[in-house]
């Protein structure tokens, strides 16, 4: 058995370059030990007490040197085990391999805000389980916060949100998909243009609705600030709301306000509404599948779709409706689509990448056909068994937590639901296939190039047994998004695409299909 | 204002509106400790009972730190040197002898024995593996830890101080201007995050911090973090705060 030693001087590498080279030179064969330390005094003593050095072995090292130690059983070994050594050390760091710098991207908030002084919000996007973290540090710099991330816990909910409230700055989220602000769109949403409305959504595609159309109509938006989806639960008691509502109504700028939710627990609804009430600036409320009588008081004005809400809001901004429907040409155009329907095709099949859409389509489709199994059912007993097999009237979310382990969301990735497409044209039941086209930042960059092809196959393999399906849809987006909405509903109506101007409107059309093949007159 | 405690305010030039306090000021709480840093416009309610100010905001804090968050940041450590060391004798080794001068330095800083402080803080110089040793860290954390929970002012840490202060020649360079920096108050921003998140009795704010921490070198972070571990149970009773930001 020998030990050798090696002093490497003037060579500074890291700690794990050097505990790598420990670790991978002990490894080797016929190396019993091997040490790459600083050449302090204590790691002398250090090797002393291991036996790498003899107790009166003097070492010509310093603490800025670095001492290599191999024991070996044959000390031919030794010699193979310093050159894997020193090879280990001279390797060039990968990220010093370049001739130029690597600009650093800041790795915290202090960071981040040393780079850009004048940042007011920071977007928090890390596992739920940290996110609370990050957002309190934003809080405790005087900066409001979004929190993308969800899978965060009620009570670091509850704690982001008392520290926020009790400094005057805003914590939107957690799961806040969608918000825009000064203009800006954050997360997934779209680009509208400025204008007076502020809207304060607990849905992310719910305010990416309202806002869209609100630009489709020629108004615009101050700013829309997200909650998060927890937002008016009992538990949380709608804190960020609350404090939009007061920030919205303190803005000079905002004139009408827009409040987009699922029904909130009744006392949460309660206080949301008296203080929307008490506001100055009137308020449009959507509380979506709420009794619009539990909500009207003075200076509150209920909308029952996303899309009333966007009307009612434009007409309180501009002293104008928007252009209804053309009632006409959707009755006929539904009537020509019922027409060609065989007798076996009754159901409605709704495959949405926009939760809220789903919620609201259920929510029409059950008030006029009965029945609509869900995973984002308008009644808990509709709830669907199995969300991957379709039953009757159908309409799944396919954006639910269930769909997206391990993948991207669909409103990224359309695998699932260009499968899904091609599945529901099997089933001979099935009369309408309603979808939802999302666009915008976040959203893929061309949602309906992914979705036409599935829509052709699927139209001419029902074709071949002798069916024709009817595909009805809704692009959600603005000319100023990326994708462009006139493009993008230019390649649907191409396809054959029945189009809605909102969800709402689309699901009214698919209604009005089946309802008109089953002999009753379109409402 | 009521009752005094104990605060240290610190952080450069700034004033509260609403409670007149200036960073510098002494002022006094009701059984709680005020920590303001110099961060954000925000004011305070000085009367709120049992309550503290960090970076400015205003928290629900209590004096101690959850034995459960220390457990937990010492084990993840833990967990993090061991893979790191792999199966090497000598990093085992250095690990071992570590740990057992921590914890005397703790037991010795804790009961003011400020010759056996002294002793134990100088054996960590240099020791172990890493461009800034293992002990250099850990003796970094623990200078860091002793303040969190009001310690750090005794003639011990003063010591402890001294040692660090002057490592040069018993370790690398760069790891004697670490520590030279510590003892003077200076830590990284992971570590201090850590630190600040469990002053503050909020164990979710030092989350993200001890991840960040422990990603720093190979044992660097893991070893400072086993020194704040041991420096915050080695707290005294609080009679002074201070955290340099």
């Amino acid at each position: 058995m020998a030990v050798e030693k090696r002093v490497v001087s003037g060579l500074y590498r890291d700690s794990v370059t050097l505990m790598q080279c420990a670790s991978r030179v002990e490894a080797l064969p016929g190396v019993e030990k091997a040490g790459a330390m600083m050449a302090t005094p204590a790691n002398l003593d250090l090797a002393r007490d291991a036996g790498l050095l003899q107790a009166s072995e003097s070492v010509e090292a310093g603490p800025n040197d670095l001492l290599l130690l191999v024991q070996t059983i044959d000390a031919a070994d030794a010699d193979a085990a310093f050159q894997e050594a020193e090879r280990i050390l001279t390797e060039v760091p990968k990220a010093a391999a370049g001739d130029e710098r690597a600009e650093v991207a800041p790795r915290s908030i202090r960071m981040g805000l040393a780079a850009k002084p004048d940042a007011s919000l920071v977007l928090v996007s890390t596992p739920g389980e940290y996110a609370a973290s990050e957002a309190i540090k934003a809080l405790h710099l005087g900066m409001d916060a979004m929190v993308f991330s969800d899978n965060v816990s009620v009570a670091d909910e509850i704690e982001m949100k008392r520290l926020a409230h009790d400094a005057g700055l805003l914590l939107m989220g957690p799961d806040c998909g969608t918000a825009i602000i000064g203009g800006v769109p954050l997360g997934f949403a779209n680009v509208v243009r400025r204008g007076d409305i502020g809207v304060i959504g607990a849905s992310g595609t719910g305010t990416q609705q309202v806002t869209a159309l609100i630009d489709r109509w020629g108004a615009g938006v101050t700013h829309a600030i997200g909650t998060g989806s927890h937002d008016l639960s009992a538990d949380v008691g709608a804190v960020t709301m609350l404090d939009a509502l007061s920030a919205l109504e303190a803005d000079s700028e905002t004139k009408v306000l827009v409040l987009v939710s699922k029904p909130p627990s009744p006392e949460v609804a309660e206080r949301v509404l008296a203080a929307a009430s008490a506001a100055r600036t009137p308020s449009v409320v959507c509380f979506l599948g709420a009794d619009p009588a539990s909500i009207e008081r003075p200076g509150v004005t209920a909308a029952e779709t996303l899309e009333d809400a966007a009307a009612l809001a434009v007409e309180l901004s501009t002293g104008e409706a928007p252009p209804g429907a053309a009632d006409a040409a959707d009755a006929a155009a539904a009537k020509a689509a019922a027409d060609a329907l065989a007798p076996s095709q009754r159901f409605i099949r709704g495959l949405y990448s926009g939760g809220t859409f789903g919620y609201e389509a259920a929510l029409l489709l059950s008030a006029r056909l009965g029945a609509v199994h869900s995973n984002t059912p308008a009644r808990p007993e509709d709830a669907i068994a199995d969300v991957w097999k379709s039953v009757g009237h159908t309409v799944i979310d396919l954006g639910d937590d269930v769909f997206t382990r391990g993948r991207p969301h669909p409103m990224i990735d359309f695998r699932l639901r260009v499968d899904r497409i091609a599945e529901e044209a099997q089933d001979p039941e099935v009369a309408v296939v309603l979808l939802d086209c999302v666009l915008g930042y976040g959203a893929h960059e061309d949602p309906a190039g992914q979705l036409v092809p599935a829509i052709v196959a699927a139209r001419q393999s029902a074709e071949a047994d002798g069916r024709r399906i009817a595909f009805v849809a809704s692009v959600c987006g603005t000319e100023g998004d990326p994708q462009g909405l006139a493009g993008q509903e230019r390649a649907l109506r191409d396809a054959g695409v029945l189009l809605g101007r909102s969800n709402a409107h689309a699901a009214r059309i698919a209604a009005d299909i089946v309802a008109s093949h089953e002999g009753s007159e379109p409402q | 204002m009521t009752a005094a405690s104990m605060a240290l305010v610190l952080g450069a030039g700034f004033e509260f509106a609403s409670s007149g306090l200036c960073v510098g000021d002494h002022v006094s709480f009701d059984g709680a400790v005020l920590l303001v840093a110099a961060d954000g416009p925000h004011s305070i309610a000085a009367d709120a009972p049992g309550a503290a100010c960090y970076d400015g905001l205003l928290c629900r804090v209590g004096l101690g730190v959850d034995p459960s968050t220390l457990s937990s940041i010492e084990g993840a450590a833990r967990i993090r040197r061991e893979a790191m060391c792999g199966r090497s004798a000598l990093n085992s080794a250095a690990s071992a002898k570590c740990d057992a001068l921590l914890g005397e330095l703790a037991r010795s800083t804790a009961r003011g024995e400020t010759s056996a402080a002294e002793q134990a803080a100088r054996a960590l110089l240099g020791l172990g593996p890493g461009l800034t040793p293992s002990g250099d860290d850990a003796l970094c954390g623990f200078m860091l830890g002793r303040r969190v929970n009001g310690g750090g002012d005794g003639l011990a840490d003063r010591a402890v101080k001294s040692v660090a202060f002057e490592a040069a020649g018993f370790t690398s360079d760069v790891s004697a201007v670490q520590l030279a920096l510590a003892a003077k108050g200076r830590f990284g921003e992971a570590l201090l995050g850590v630190a600040t998140g469990l002053h503050a009795g909020i164990s979710l704010l030092a989350r993200a911090d001890v991840v960040r921490c422990l990603d720093e070198g190979a044992t660097s972070g893991a070893d400072a973090l086993l020194g704040l571990v041991a420096g915050v149970r080695a707290g005294a009773q609080p009679t002074r705060l201070g955290l340099d930001t």
